[in-house]
């Protein structure tokens, strides 16, 4: 009897600890052009499907929509949804903060180099003077529902759309009383909720070797993106050309290995952690401190900078 | 016993744990926040010999003093206080219940390794957070189990010769 | 009191035997829990590293061919234009991936236990 009622403790402390672990479960799948995994947990997984599609039907609409956009030609102005001219306006906005290095237009010269999805290639100078002409936000005539093009740009949104997909699809999952959970669209994601309490773990990819990395932060209700040198990009002649591309000098940026933002959507980290790419470490710190959102910078010397309080995130 | 002997047992059994837990931190140990415990030597004594009030005193003072001649005070206070004096409850528990059994083997066995556990729980909520709790646990529990085995040898042939003639 | 009690003997085992079976547990889980995750479009299938092989994609519809050699696995030929999955290099250890975005392929490897709730890259 004293044996069994001994044992029944040491029993109950050791299957307590079993009891603490909520499960979540990983489901990945190739939604908009990459691979998006989403994190819940087991009661929550019924949801599934549904956020897929629901992800599936955004990335349509957006590729229809720009399509659509992007065929137009110069002088030509037409009706567009107010959900896709609000994304067209934050395009500006952005490309407004960065001082117009950062510039959905640029698809028009991004596209000669085979970007984003190959085979890639040098376009000569003729090519790249043409589409350089082209390229400019200001070129954008917004007016109400109206669209118009002031020149033969074609544009590309995959710096923040992702973002806002996964932002939209964030909405949703609250709508479904879901609490916790992640959705990373190709190492853009947001951390819904803060796992039982926990946090959630965020590591940021090391650019050189993958299986490392350079930074482990704690997230809770809170965004994180990821623009690197290491994901897209081709070499020709012993040369790197990379996809993201500086619209002053029109030409593929090389400034830092990786940049990472925490922000409160997706979106606004997608598309700053593009802005501050194109940006020297002083425009950053400036420019962070207006937006309220955490950088960290990995450079060529494989030094790590942080402004704006990223180390306040970081986990030891 | 009367109130006066077992306050002097509370001294002698404190003084040799704090002693034997001082001079522990000197000798060096192959595995990484693991010791023998030498000093839990005097705790297990007193299990035969105090009631719990004593007992937990005992722990408490103990643990307090061990740790202002250790480094990191804060650290080690707030998992080995009240790891110790939850161990020395069950401990003391299960000697109520098995006494006319058991052998201060068990005893300080079971403590050990309550005690390992408890102090993986507090690192655990406080500290590391995202410890790999069951991964390592049962090494570490292992290890105790022995040390607590060892410990409770010891213990054990010390009251067995105070205790000649007593039980 | 005796030197040892037939209480102890019984009482230690047991304990002993507890604590043994938790570690044989956790070596066991440790061991096997390590597995390559192939996705394709939505569906996910789960492949053994256990056995070095080649794994030809042709029967999901896909021109590619991915190595499992030494419990890693890596694209070793692939249609896409790109060519990043097999630039992507080898896979082996928790987490990491390669991924063939034209094909909407890709590999990861799957551990009970990962370090990260997710990778920012």
């Amino acid at each position: 009897m004293p044996l069994l009622r001994k044992r029944l403790i040491f029993l109950i402390i050791v299957l307590s600890f079993f009891g603490c672990k909520n499960s979540y479960k990983q489901h990945s799948s190739f939604i908009m052009g990459t691979i998006v995994e989403i994190t819940l947990s087991k009661n929550d997984q019924h949801h599934l499907v549904d956020l897929t599609n629901y992800m599936n039907n955004l990335a349509e609409y957006l590729k229809a929509n720009i399509k659509h956009l992007n065929e137009m030609k110069m002088g030509e102005k037409d009706k567009f949804d107010p959900t896709f001219i609000k994304l067209i306006e934050k395009g500006i906005y952005y490309s407004e903060i960065s001082g117009g290095r950062f510039d959905i237009t640029i698809y028009t010269l991004m596209k000669l180099y085979g970007f984003p999805e190959g085979p890639y290639d040098l376009p000569d100078d003729a090519q790249i003077s043409e589409a350089a002409k082209n390229i400019s936000y200001r070129n954008i005539i917004l007016n109400g529902e109206l669209i118009g093009k002031k020149s033969n740009f074609e544009i590309d949104m995959g710096a923040y759309a992702k973002g806002w997909i996964v932002d939209e699809t964030v909405k949703k999952m609250k709508e479904f009383g879901i609490k916790d959970g992640i959705i990373n669209a190709g190492g853009d994601l947001y951390c819904l909720g803060d796992k039982d309490g926990e946090g959630w773990i965020i590591g940021i990819q090391h650019p050189d070797e993958k299986g490392r990395v350079i930074s482990v932060i704690k997230l809770k209700n809170k965004a994180v993106a990821t623009s690197g040198d290491y994901e897209r990009f081709f070499i020709k002649d012993g040369k790197k050309y990379i996809h993201i591309f500086d619209a002053l000098k029109k030409k593929p940026a090389d400034n830092y290995k990786s940049v990472s933002v925490i922000a409160d959507t997706v979106e606004m980290a997608d598309a700053l952690s593009t802005v501050y790419y194109l940006m020297t470490p002083e425009e950053i710190k400036k420019v962070c401190k207006e937006m309220k959102t955490p950088v960290m910078v990995y450079n060529h010397d494989n030094k790590k900078l942080t402004f704006c309080g990223w180390e306040q995130f970081e986990k030891n | 016993m009367q109130f006066q002997n077992k306050n002097r047992i509370v001294a002698v059994l404190a003084a040799i744990s704090i002693v034997l837990g001082v001079m522990e931190n000197f000798l060096p140990f192959p595995i990484p926040f693991v010791r023998l415990g030498l000093s839990n030597i005097g705790i297990v004594i007193g299990v035969y010999l105090l009631d719990l009030r004593y007992l937990l005193f005992l722990g408490g003072l103990k643990s307090v003093v061990t740790a202002i001649f250790s480094t990191g005070f804060i650290f080690r206070i707030v998992i080995a206080y009240p790891s110790l004096l939850i161990s020395i409850f069950i401990m003391y528990l299960f000697y109520k219940f098995s006494r006319k059994y058991s052998t201060a083997l068990s005893i300080s066995a079971l403590g050990s390794v309550v005690n390992m556990v408890l102090q993986f729980l507090i690192i655990k909520i406080l500290f590391i957070k995202n410890l790999a709790f069951l991964d390592i646990l049962p090494y570490f529990l292992l290890i105790s189990f022995f040390t607590g085995i060892f410990i409770g040898l010891i213990s054990n042939s010390v009251l067995n010769k105070i205790l000649v003639g007593r039980s | 009191m005796k030197r040892i009690s037939l209480f102890d003997i019984v009482f230690l085992s047991l304990f002993l035997l507890t604590i043994l079976y938790f570690i044989i547990v956790r070596l066991y889980s440790s061991n096997s829990n390590k597995s390559l995750i192939l996705t394709i479009g939505d569906k996910q299938y789960e492949i053994s590293l256990e056995e070095d092989k080649v794994v030809d994609l042709r029967e999901y519809g896909k021109k590619m061919k991915i190595s499992i050699k030494d419990k890693k696995a890596r694209i070793i030929e692939s249609d896409c234009p790109d060519k990043t999955c097999i630039r992507m290099g080898v896979v082996g250890s928790c987490g990491e991936s390669a991924v063939c975005v034209p094909n909407e392929v890709s590999i990861h490897i799957k551990c009970s236990k990962s370090d990260y709730d997710a990778i920012s890259k």
